[in-house]
């Protein structure tokens, strides 16, 4: 499971970077009479409603989709090693403040909240990650905090303090460095909810109309649902074996760090 | 119990304050001057200017400008909707209306087929484990809006069995049963798709919870007394095992809205998902900002009703007495 699920996101990463090399930038938008072509051997995926190849565009939404994934879940990520392991490392009042905000943000409509700052603040790719990430770091505090307050009363942690390096050090040397395993399959668990809220975000018309991702096909296809089905097919099917290929690599690496489930 | 009640309550109020003044920071996103968009290109004195911005407390301080905000929202005035030609409060609490006819009914099938999968999986072991991850994995990554359109393509416009969109046909049916009918066809699809990703966390968080109730020992103590296995079943481990499934489901609650108001968009049904898009499109941000206020209110009170719900099932919680095990 590892395997297939691994390889299909290395596979979208190479037609991510490959797609640039191979096609002109302007190919996903180039407009022409073939309109609304049902697929076909010129087309493989059919045509939209200005003329333009969908197999195109989802091969050029490819590096959207992963980009914002990817990197929103990295700066999630790393937001959340930070703040958690303060938060689990200091205790007391810091951590209870938090804990505090972390459950806020477990209450919001995330998506709701997300829509309003991009429909308010305007739309932008950067804009788009900053908004997901800063809205999904608090499921890795949480993880970070749980697994640093458990490493800190381990043997080698109590040793490192023995030995009279500081506080700091064992921190950054010895705990963190052992809690970056659950770290890696919430990230990749946040990658999938990335991907899939950015999806939704275009699917409401939120991200700008020059950038072409699978959920901004996924909103032509929602206007044109009784003619041209193939507009919702292919980029649909596309963004949910993604995030299933997230989700499973995510199990995964939980699956591999817990004992217990051999 | 009361005690529950007071810090559940307690808790709370920082949750709605934060989402009151994220609210109103959001204002200030707004690129430009808000000024420039009442006026527009039309050129008017400074002293006119000046009187708006008096008038619309623009040139007062941002923390009074936060306060007079708060006041207004605590009388419940969210703002006008221009373009619905309605206060934004009646709108976004009559289209809520609409929305959790859909979520309920979805929910609470969900819950009963979450239940029914997560027994499944525990009575055929291996293959119910995989049947069980194809189920939660599926339930975590279909993007919903996705499903909706699929469903859409195939059950409406290819077989032309249920209908597409809206919550009750155009022309009108007569009589309370065909209304009824009339509306479960239109919920069908909706209702199918929002409550995939419940089915998901339900089974996952009943399967365990199921298993553990079995492992119990009043579960060994009912078999040995010789009562049956379905009845052991029913009054003893069903109970046990359903104050986790409860728990999920309270503290799912906004991703359930969420995905009602992402499946509403497709549906075109007339709740709160649908007045977003629309708000969106048409930048009717008070609109935006008042189902934001609500859907955060409401997912807080479901939470605190679980809690509620949750310390008056199981009287450990009720007491605070949390030892036992």
């Amino acid at each position: 499971m590892a395997w297939i699920s691994g390889g299909f996101v290395v596979l979208l990463c190479m037609v991510a970077v490959l797609a640039p090399l191979l096609l002109s930038p302007d190919a996903p938008f180039q407009i022409s009479n073939s309109v609304l072509l049902a697929p076909s051997a010129g087309h493989w995926f059919g045509t939209d409603d200005l003329g333009r190849d969908v197999l195109l565009q989802v091969i050029w939404g490819t590096r959207i989709s992963l980009i914002v994934g990817i990197v929103s879940a990295l700066a999630a990520g790393i937001i959340g090693l930070v703040v958690g392991a303060i938060s689990g490392y200091c205790g007391g009042l810091a951590d209870a403040m938090i804990m505090r905000t972390t459950e806020i943000f477990q209450v919001m409509p995330i998506f709701v909240l997300a829509a309003l700052i991009v429909a308010m603040a305007g739309a932008g790719e950067t804009r788009i990650i900053a908004v997901i990430a800063g809205l999904s770091w608090p499921q890795t505090a949480r993880v970070v905090r749980s697994e640093v307050l458990r490493i800190k009363g381990l043997g080698y942690a109590e040793a490192a303090r023995c030995l009279g390096i500081s506080e700091f050090r064992i921190l950054v040397f010895e705990i963190i460095p052992n809690a970056v395993g659950p770290v890696i399959a919430v990230s990749t668990l946040t990658a999938a909810f990335a991907i899939l809220l950015e999806a939704a975000l275009s699917f409401f018309g939120l991200t700008s109309s020059d950038t072409i991702s699978w959920g901004s096909t996924l909103s032509t296809g929602q206007r044109l649902l009784y003619t041209a089905w193939w507009l919702s097919v292919f980029p649909g099917t596309l963004i949910f074996l993604t995030a299933l290929a997230f989700n499973m690599f995510g199990d995964c690496v939980r699956e591999a760090l817990d004992p217990r489930s051999e | 119990m009361r005690r529950l009640l007071l810090t559940r309550l307690l808790w709370a109020i920082p949750v709605v304050a934060v989402v009151v003044i994220v609210n109103f920071l959001l204002t200030r996103l707004v690129p430009g001057d808000p000024l420039v968009a009442i006026v527009g290109e039309y050129p008017v004195t400074p002293e006119y200017l000046a009187e708006i911005r008096h008038n619309l407390q623009l040139d007062q301080p941002l923390a009074i400008q936060l306060v007079s905000y708060l006041w207004a929202v605590m009388r419940g005035d969210l703002g006008f909707s221009f373009v619905n030609q309605q206060t934004v409060l009646s709108l976004v609490l009559q289209r809520a209306q609409a929305s959790l006819l859909l979520l309920g009914p979805a929910l609470l099938l969900a819950t009963i087929v979450g239940l029914l999968f997560a027994r499944i999986s525990i009575a055929r072991r291996g293959s119910g484990r995989v049947l069980l991850s194809a189920i939660v994995l599926f339930g975590f990554s279909v993007p919903v809006f996705w499903l909706g359109q699929m469903l859409i393509v195939l059950f409406a416009v290819k077989l032309h069995w249920l209908p597409a969109q809206g919550m009750a046909s155009m022309r009108g049916v007569h009589g309370a049963l065909a209304t009824g009918w009339d509306f479960f066809l239109h919920w069908i699809m909706p209702g199918f798709t929002v409550g995939v990703f419940h089915v998901a966390v339900i089974a996952r968080v009943a399967q365990a919870s199921l298993r553990d109730a079995m492992s119990q020992d009043f579960v060994i103590t009912a078999r040995a007394k010789g009562i049956s296995e379905r009845a052991i079943f029913w009054r003893h481990i069903l109970p046990n095992a359903l104050l986790p499934v409860i728990t999920v489901i309270g503290y799912n609650f906004g991703a359930a809205l969420t995905g009602t108001i992402m499946v509403e968009s497709v549906f075109a049904w007339p709740g709160l998902g649908t007045l977003l898009l629309n708000s969106i499109t048409n930048r009717d941000y008070p609109v935006v900002q008042g189902i934001f206020l609500l859907s955060g209110s409401i997912i807080v009170l479901v939470n605190i009703a679980t809690d509620l719900i949750y310390g008056f099932i199981d009287p450990r919680i009720r007491s605070g007495y949390s030892g036992g095990r």
